[in-house]
């Protein structure tokens, strides 16, 4: 091994960072070159400088300071969003105005097709079923076909439906229907 | 600490956060002051020496320290896991730290009076006087302040990669990934900047071999 790739290596040498057949090939070099180990102990040396380089600690109050500037931030972060949005609404008033009123308007017609489509009074199905079952020919169709024609006549309001929430059997005796009724359960 | 205390969080496993970085910082992300402070416990101390070693200036470090937790409790809602925690804060304070050598254009410990310039631009460090003949302990802070100075003549690209594996004890793997090098460029770089150091340190250590071992 030459003196000048015994040189490039030194500081991995010194730190032990080769594989071990360059360590011991270097080693081996040290033993038999006199300046290669004037220069790995100099080396040697710079390294353990290096270790113990001088080392400080943060300020007591770091954290503290940390923390304050943080919250700093975030209390002008949030004056900040609350000045754009006051701005925003100055300076459209109109816009906002009309938006209150269809929030309203919207508000209430909800309110109101909630009312009149499910939400009110309407027939219960089970005071009705009469009338429900009228159109039905239980024989003829299955029970499920039944309950798709009921929920038309809800959606349609043709026949008032009220489905309530719980569910209930309800048992059908259709026009011209002799016998047991079949049960459909919502 | 408490989050508005006048020193550091108390140790993580008291009040709880066993959990590695990573998941810490995952909890700040929904605004879990506390994982925050345990962040804060865990690395002041390693990212104010980090700046220290490569600016060579006590306060400036301590305002890279705070500038560098700061930005990372900004950025934790956005924080993914897609990285070692450790290597993205490293990251962070490192680019604070070429961001402020570049604007204050950085002479933070002048070597005026210890170091000249020659002809051929080479740096040379003055070595204490002789004949003051100081004692163990004495040329141990001598060593250390020379060591400093040459640290602080060596380009960044040296600089910063040897202070995150001789000073911070860094893996190559680690320190290649927080500089965004290959393994075998930061290996050079290190060697490179060890051979510089000796370089610059060699009047004196062999005025040592001739008058007696040193350290």
């Amino acid at each position: 091994m030459k003196c000048e790739q015994v040189h490039e290596v030194l500081g991995e040498y010194c730190a032990g960072e080769l594989d071990d057949d360059r360590m011991m090939e270097i080693r081996q070099h040290l033993a038999s070159c006199k300046t290669c180990e004037r220069e790995h102990r100099e080396m040697a040396i710079i390294m353990k400088a290096l270790g113990d380089y001088e080392a400080i600690e943060p300020r007591a109050d770091f954290g503290a300071r940390l923390w304050h500037r943080i919250e700093e931030f975030e209390t002008r972060k949030r004056a900040f969003w609350l000045a754009a949005f006051a701005g925003f609404l100055a300076r459209n008033r109109r816009l906002v105005v009309t938006g209150c009123v269809v929030f309203v308007v919207s508000l209430f017609a909800g309110a109101y097709f909630l009312e009149n489509m499910g939400g009110g009074p309407g027939m219960d199905l089970a005071d009705q079923s009469g009338v429900v079952a009228e159109g039905f020919v239980m024989r003829e169709i299955p029970q499920e076909a039944a309950l798709d024609t009921m929920f038309t006549h809800f959606v349609t309001g043709d026949i008032p439906v009220h489905l309530t929430s719980q569910p209930r059997n309800f048992v059908y005796k259709p026009v011209g229907q002799t016998g047991s009724a079949p049960k459909l359960t919502f | 600490m408490t989050r508005h205390g006048d020193e550091l969080p108390p140790r993580g496993g008291d009040r709880g956060y066993n959990e590695s970085d990573e998941k810490l910082m995952l909890r700040v992300g929904k605004g879990d002051k506390g994982a925050f402070d345990e962040i804060v416990r865990r690395y002041a101390s390693k990212m104010v020496n980090l700046a220290y070693r490569i600016t060579g200036d006590r306060e400036l470090a301590e305002d890279i320290g705070q500038e560098t937790f700061f930005r990372a409790y900004r950025s934790a809602a956005r924080y993914r896991e897609i990285s070692k925690f450790s290597t993205w804060l490293h990251t962070i304070a490192i680019n604070l730290c070429r961001n402020e050598l570049r604007r204050r254009k950085f002479r933070m410990f002048s070597l005026e009076g210890m170091a000249e310039r020659d002809e051929d631009s080479k740096v040379r460090i003055d070595v204490a006087d002789e004949k003051t003949k100081p004692d163990r302990e004495v040329e141990r802070q001598e060593l250390g302040r020379m060591i400093k100075e040459a640290i602080a003549t060596l380009p960044e690209k040296f600089k910063t990669p040897l202070v995150l594996r001789d000073m911070q004890g860094l893996t190559y793997e680690e320190i290649g990934n927080i500089l965004d090098l290959p393994e075998g460029t930061v290996k050079s770089r290190i060697n490179r900047a060890r051979l510089r150091v000796k370089e610059l340190l060699e009047p004196m250590l062999r005025d040592e071999d001739s008058g007696g071992s040193r350290v």
